[in-house]
Parts: structure tokens; sequence; C-alpha cells
């Protein structure tokens, strides 16, 4: 393998569920280079590339489904803030959680709708239709939190989203 | 039929120090109002509602201001217009905002399925 493309595949490996923009900005290299050799991996199976909410994430071949979707979601800081204070302090209801972190509702929403969908959180119901919210693999997601962290970019984008929602709801 | 000795042109590019600091205050604004803008159509990808839109929108106006701006100092605007697109543009982003205050409201005043309690 050329050089250049055992360098894409170990960041890759590295960097689980990186966006290709962030793979062109890390590594130095050329949008057209990088194209490439993605695609020979992806020939070679030794990258797998999943669209996530509008964007291509790539990830070494070892990872399932539900971990590409969690390491999609787990690299958005706010996302990441909500499954943690979940595995930290137990099941809880939606009305504490943002609260406790100090987020409008409809962002804690938002990102719900995402981890509900790609299962890394459930909402559950009471007998009286109340809802509390729980992780639903825990051990997994733990060390999942480990593999990734939010972009600068990310971060930005998603504390804009966070002022907003607050800004619009009061 | 002109009484009153003619005013002189405001926001024309003044003498001194503030030629300096004119292009300089244009320059950071327009790079600022661009970040913000990138950050706004970036969270606009992500959420797709009527609010981030009108956000986006009015974030925009900011940018467009700086533009009048920079156009009318090359004389590309004439002062007297480059005044009224300036408020006209302060009335667009007041309004764009209120709108997208009053429609996050409303998106929200239909029942959610879950209630906070």
């Amino acid at each position: 393998m050329s050089e250049t493309r055992q360098r894409i595949a170990d960041r890759v490996e590295r960097d689980p569920g990186i966006h290709f923009s962030a793979l062109v900005r890390d590594l130095d290299l050329g949008r057209g280079q990088v194209q490439y050799h993605l695609r020979r991996l992806r020939t070679a199976d030794a990258v797998l590339a999943e669209e996530l909410y509008g964007r291509t994430h790539y990830y070494p071949d070892a990872f399932d489904d539900w971990e590409r979707g969690a390491l999609a979601l787990l690299r958005r800081e706010t996302a990441r803030e909500v499954v943690l204070w979940l595995l930290a302090n137990g099941p809880d209801r939606p009305a504490t959680v943002a609260d406790d972190l100090g987020i409008a509702r409809s962002t804690l929403e938002w990102h719900l709708d995402n981890l509900v969908e790609r299962d890394l959180v459930e909402k559950r119901r009471d007998e009286g239709d109340r809802v509390t919210l729980a992780a639903t693999r825990p051990d997994a997601t733990a060390r999942l939190l480990g593999e990734v962290d939010a972009s600068v970019p990310d971060r930005l984008v998603d504390r804009f989203a966070r002022l907003v929602d607050s800004l619009l709801e009061e | 039929m002109s009484m009153l000795p003619a005013a002189p042109s405001l926001h024309a590019v003044p003498p001194g120090a503030t030629a300096v600091a004119l292009p300089v205050v244009l320059a950071l604004a327009g790079l600022g109002s661009s970040v913000l803008i990138g950050l706004a159509l970036a969270a606009l990808a992500r959420r797709r509602s009527w609010s981030y839109l009108l956000v986006t929108l009015a974030l925009a106006t900011l940018l467009a201001r700086t533009a009048v701006a920079v156009l009318t100092m090359n004389a590309v605007i004439a002062d007297e217009t480059h005044h009224l697109l300036e408020h006209g543009l302060d009335v667009a982003m007041a309004a764009l905002v209120v709108a997208a205050v009053y429609t996050a409201r409303t998106a929200r005043g239909s029942p959610p399925e879950e209630t906070y309690e």
C-alpha cells in the first residue's frame, strides 16, 4: 500500500467516524488525492463509508452498524454531554437532563431524536405516561466515548445551535 | 429654495485617523459576519427548521450592511441611498428576528408527545 494510502488508513483507524474534510485538513493532502485513496481503500474493504445526518463518515472495517452510528453522534459536543450525563447519573426525566446541562428543551429533543434513532438512548414511558431517558448500552457507549472527540468546527456549530435554541425559547 | 447651508455628507470617508480606522472596522465586521453566517448555515443544514432559516437570513443582513458600507466608500452607492439601505436592512433584521422567535414558539405550541413536568 502506498505511503499516502497508509497514512489515510491509519488516520481513520485512530479517529473512527472522521469526516472527509477533517482528513483533508489534518493530513494536509489534496481533496482529489484523498478521494482517490479512499475509493481504493473502500474497494479493498479496509475502510467503510457511511452517510449520517448529512455528512459522510469513514470507519475502519472493525465497527458494526450500531458502533458507527454511535461514533458519528458522539462527535457532537451536546450529544456527548447528554450521553455522559445519563451514564453518570442513571435514567432520569428529560426536564432534569436539560436543566442540569443548561440547554433548551428543543436542543435536547433534537439531539435525542438522533440518539434514539441510533439506539444510544431510549425513552421509557411509565404508567403515568411520563418519559424517562436511559442509555441503552452503557458499557459499549462508555468505551466508544473514549474513541472520538468533537472537532473545533463541530463544537462551534453545536454551541451556535444551543445559543439560538435558548434565545428562541426565552 | 434652499435656506439651509448644504449639510455635510454623512458617512463620507473622513480625513485623518478615522480614514484608516473605518476600513479596518469594515474588514472586521465583514469577517465576523461571514463567520456567523457560516455557523448559521451549518446549523441550518442540521436542524432544517424555519426558525433557523430566519436566523440565518437575519445574520445575512449584517453582512449586507457591511457590503453596503464598502460600496458607499467606493462611491458605487450614493450617500443618500446608503442611508436608506442601511436602515432598511435594520428593519429587515428586526423583522426576521421577530419572525424567527414567533415561528419557534408557534412550532412548539403544538403539544409535544411527551410532557415536560
